[in-house]
């Protein structure tokens, strides 16, 4: 069987602000947020995780797995969204935050359990309603996405 | 293989020893009574003369009776046996172990009686467990078909037809409670502890015929507005909904989070009610913390889970976690089920959820704490006026060294009127914020890419260099929000921006080439202060 790749959509290397989610299915389940509105957007952030001292690499690496299989990557796109533009955004970090605390409960519901191990950090905007309602929209959609529930 | 027999009454010494209060036991009891679907439990405790203190009273038997579904003989023998069959629980009982009677009973008692029936046209049963009788026999046994006395008989009469009574005789008195004290508490820990019970189910709990009114720590009714609102005289919230959490990925559980921020009492002094809210949200630092609820029961109050400092900061803050009894396994629970300890995961997912929270609890209540002192601190129209008054005449200027002179930049700003336009683009909400105010200290809601300044030249009014700082930088909100307005420290950090704004503007004015790199400066500081003050400085704490 030839090894394939998927990519589908052209906004994927756009300078973007997006929320993005990387699902490893193997050797165990887990799930990477994070959130980026660098110059090659997702596509380029997903290759600086990938790279062998990436982010992701790394916490893989703290959570016991050297090396992975099965990677997929989904991202949101934020633009519509006023609040989220530009190379650093605290309302996207909270966004980042929030997620990633969501997805660890839904972690624990979908078929194929999956911890979550990115690395975040809380700020004051957490603590808006809107973004907390925003986050659990977009974790209740983007979960069906994945493949833990596939 | 060779058995042994357990030393049966040095074993129930143990277990009547594992850790119950005189109302814990009997909230033990009452949780009986819930899951035999109640509507309504009555709690009685009768008291007797001390035997050598005169003016003393003793307790000298407690009731505990309920109008639920009751129990068949053959389940009052289960519910007496030590460590009653795992099948006679449902899923979401507020029993456990199957020790709850037996350990709660005996802890406070030598004598436990228990009178049931759940049929109408059956009769009245009752089964006796005595310590006294059973180190006799040295054999746990149980005493079947006892006689119900005439006042058990009245008792049973206002239960209705089916039900349940546990009368705890021959109390011990080695917890020495004071009865008046131990009715109050009873009154007080059914209130909060069956809280939810009481206002989802309408269940009547009354303690020697007084009604338990339900008590919620965290106000959850009064909470509406979201915590970004506090002011210090309303409960806010930290969450728009419950906030899950996972407790175990493999076993698929979770818990449910819910934070308020209560009010500042002080804040309530000038109307002379700080004691009523005081009163009201029972502000002690005992009661700081984590509220645990299993099964909508309340099983551990004022946790501090190694999260929370028992800290006078604290004060406003509670939070409740929630599991339900499918988590029994996951989660670490002794038999008098009020200690909890939570697995690693779970508990690192509530640490990093919760983090954050418990600071900003803290500094919330310092900052209510100087607003009330000083209503100048904070945020307010006021905040700049005296800046702008003291730099309303502030001047552009260039500092030459190598000719050892200062060069006055004003006129030049002006003459480049149209090319730093294209650099300092005013747009017109910013321009609606200047309009006829002469301002140079422009705070704003947000900069991009976490700027803390941002010089703007007021082009309608003789070029003046204003410079824009961003109220939603960590900078912004740790320092200046802290600060009365008109300080001299608010003054000399306000004059310190503007003048960053006018060198870098007088700078470009004669060389716009620079641009880059003053957008460059600005946005690395800002990052940089950014993360030095919410990682570096918060870790440090």
């Amino acid at each position: 069987m030839l090894n394939r790749i998927y990519i589908s959509s052209t906004e994927v290397a756009s300078r973007k602000p997006f929320i993005y989610f990387i699902a490893i299915l193997k050797p165990v389940a887990l799930l990477y947020v994070g959130q980026t509105c660098q110059r090659y957007g997702v596509l380029g952030r997903f290759f600086q995780h990938l790279e062998p001292d990436g982010t992701l690499r790394n916490r893989a690496i703290e959570a016991g797995i050297d090396d992975f299989e099965n990677i997929s990557i989904i991202a949101v796109d934020l633009s519509k969204y006023n609040k989220f533009g530009n190379a650093y955004n605290r309302y996207r970090d909270a966004l980042e935050f929030l997620l990633h605390c969501e997805m660890k409960a839904k972690g624990c519901k979908s078929k194929i359990p999956f911890e979550v191990i990115s690395n975040v950090r809380a700020n004051i905007f957490v603590n808006d309603f809107e973004l907390q309602k925003l986050s659990k929209e977009i974790a209740n959609e983007i979960v069906d996405e994945l493949p833990y529930n596939k | 293989m060779p058995s042994y027999q357990l030393p049966i009454v040095r074993v129930l010494e143990a277990i009547r020893r594992i850790g119950y209060t005189p109302v814990s036991a009997i909230l033990d009891i009452v949780d009986n009574s819930i899951v035999a679907e109640a509507s309504e439990i009555k709690i009685i405790i009768n008291t007797k003369p001390h035997p050598t203190k005169k003016l003393r009273q003793i307790i000298s038997d407690i009731y505990i009776c309920d109008n639920g579904k009751g129990m068949s003989p053959s389940q009052m023998t289960n519910a007496l046996i030590l460590g009653s069959p795992e099948s006679s629980y449902d899923k979401n009982s507020l029993s456990k172990f199957g020790f709850g009677l037996k350990s709660a009973g005996l802890s406070q008692a030598n004598r436990i009686e228990v009178i049931s029936r759940n049929n109408r046209n059956d009769e009245w049963v009752k089964y006796v467990l005595d310590w006294d009788s059973i180190v006799d026999k040295n054999e746990y046994y149980i005493l079947e078909n006892e006689r119900i006395e005439e006042v058990e008989f009245n008792l049973l009469k206002s239960i209705g037809d089916t039900g349940t009574i546990v009368i705890l005789k021959k109390i011990l008195q080695v917890n020495d409670a004071s009865p008046s004290k131990m009715i109050k508490n009873v009154i007080e820990e059914c209130g909060i502890t069956y809280h939810r019970i009481i206002e989802k189910k309408g269940i009547i709990i009354k303690v020697n015929g007084e009604l338990v009114e339900p008590y919620d720590p965290l106000f959850l009714s009064e909470a509406s507005k979201s915590v970004n609102e506090y002011d210090g005289t309303t409960v806010c919230s930290y969450f728009v909904e419950p906030f899950e959490l996972p407790i175990k990925t493999d076993s698929h559980t979770t818990m449910t989070l819910n934070a308020v921020q209560l009010p500042y009492p002080p804040m309530f002094k000038n109307e002379g009610r700080q004691k009523e809210i005081n009163k009201k949200y029972r502000m002690q630092l005992k009661n700081i913390g984590f509220y645990i609820y299993r099964n909508d029961r309340l099983i551990a109050k004022g946790e501090k889970l190694g999260l929370v400092p028992s800290d006078q900061d604290y004060m406003s803050f509670r939070a409740s976690i929630d599991f339900d009894s499918s988590a029994d396994n996951d989660i670490n629970l002794d038999v008098t089920k009020t200690k909890v300890i939570f697995p690693d995961y779970a508990f690192e997912a509530l640490k990093e959820r919760m983090n954050g929270i418990i600071k900003n609890s803290a500094t919330l209540w310092n900052l209510i704490k100087i607003k009330s002192n000083n209503p100048n601190v904070g945020e307010s129209e006021k905040t700049h006026e005296r800046s702008n008054e003291l730099l309303k005449n502030s001047k552009p200027i260039i500092v030459d060294l190598d000719k050892g002179e200062t060069k006055p930049m004003e006129n030049f700003v002006e003459q480049k009127k149209t090319e730093l336009k294209e650099i300092y683009e005013t747009t017109p909400d910013l321009i609606e914020l200047l309009k006829g105010k002469r301002k140079r200290i422009i705070p704003v809601d947000d900069l991009p890419n976490v700027l803390l300044w941002k010089p703007g030249i007021d082009f309608d009014n003789n070029c003046e260099v204003v410079v824009y700082l961003s109220k939603s930088h960590p900078f912004y909100e740790y320092i200046y929000k802290k600060l009365e307005a008109g300080d001299d420290a608010l003054v000399i950090l306000d004059a310190l921006f503007l003048n960053l704004a006018m060198a870098e503007t007088s700078i470009l004015a004669i060389n716009k080439e620079h641009q880059k790199m003053f957008e460059q400066l600005r946005t690395t500081a800002s990052y940089q202060l950014s993360k030095f003050i919410e990682v570096a400085l918060e870790n440090a704490e």
